[in-house]
């Protein structure tokens, strides 16, 4: 059902795992696969997905989605790839239930660990 | 002491421009550049985005200054103040937050010298159609100081000279200025204009 508030839902995760030289193509496509799922099931992307990798070694990659014709767009990157990343993401969108958001978001993660 | 608030919605530019602009300016002393950096969800990611140019923002989070926070902002704000006397803070608020109200809650602060707020709403001309029915993108053009395009990069001039139209029949007064951040070197225009409002 689309939440037709105008407020937005939010949904926030941080999570620890260790990421290998293709990083880039993984986190941007993660991304990218969320707003495919938002869109199949009826939710245009209205709102942001973004997400920060950072390890001890220093270095932040930073990678955004804001609409599905630019794709995501990312900044920065990973130092040392051996040591464990966080990777911090958050969602904030209009028009979509907090628990689609979350289904969505926590399937496709599952395919990054 | 004055105060710059970079506002737009989400996905706007914000993040990128102020880290251009703090590469721009140059400052790493907190006496001289102070940045405050609210994100809505409960997890901050521009803050880490941003302390790679050597500035280290200070984070809100879980909610909006506009609103929920609109009292850390003000603490935060005289507590930087207070520590380093800083001659500009840089806020950023969440891309939910209504630009309107955080200027009613920036005039609370008190027993600050503050010169001047200037009021910088970013817009991405890609999105601005689909998401102007948003009650806070129309009313965040109508109280901007100044109004800055986004990725002009990715639109043709014709659209820009559209999207001015448009903006302008919202606000007469803003000054309207044209930005790429893949492009730092547009930003020039921005930090220009931020000068000749001194």
């Amino acid at each position: 059902m689309r939440n037709n508030s105008l407020h937005p839902e939010v949904y926030a995760l941080s999570v620890t795992l260790t990421l290998d030289h293709n990083y880039r193509a993984l986190l941007t496509d993660f991304l990218a696969k969320v707003a495919d799922r938002l869109e199949e099931r009826g939710y245009p992307l209205v709102g942001h997905i973004k997400l920060a990798a950072q390890n001890a070694a220093g270095g932040v990659f930073y990678a955004s989605i804001v609409d599905k014709t630019t794709g995501p767009q990312c900044q920065g990157g990973l130092n040392e790839l051996q040591r464990p990343a966080t990777l911090k993401i958050n969602a904030i969108l209009y028009q979509v239930e907090k628990g689609v958001i979350q289904e969505i978001i926590d399937a496709e993660l599952k395919s990054l660990r | 002491m004055q105060i710059i608030v970079i506002a737009g919605f989400l996905g706007s530019g914000k993040t990128s421009t102020l880290k251009n602009m703090v590469s721009m300016l140059g400052y790493k002393d907190p006496t001289r550049l102070a940045v405050i950096i609210n994100d809505f969800g409960e997890i901050g990611i521009d803050t880490s985005v941003v302390s790679t140019t050597g500035i280290e923002p200070v984070e809100l989070v879980s909610g909006c200054v506009c609103c929920q926070l609109g009292v850390d902002l003000i603490k935060t704000i005289q507590d930087i103040y207070n520590r380093y006397r800083p001659s500009t803070v840089i806020l950023e608020p969440s891309g939910v937050a209504n630009p309107g109200a955080i200027k009613e809650v920036l005039s609370n602060l008190k027993g600050i010298p503050v010169e001047r707020i200037t009021n910088l709403v970013l817009v991405d001309p890609i999105r601005f159609e689909l998401i102007v029915d948003i009650p806070v993108i129309e009313e965040g053009v109508a109280v901007a100081d100044i109004l800055v395009i986004t990725k002009t990069d990715l639109v043709m001039d014709s659209e820009i000279d559209l999207l001015r139209e448009k903006l302008r029949n919202l606000n007469q007064r803003a000054k309207i200025v044209e930005i790429s951040n893949i492009h730092p070197a547009t930003l020039i225009s921005l930090i220009g204009v931020l000068k000749n409002e001194e």
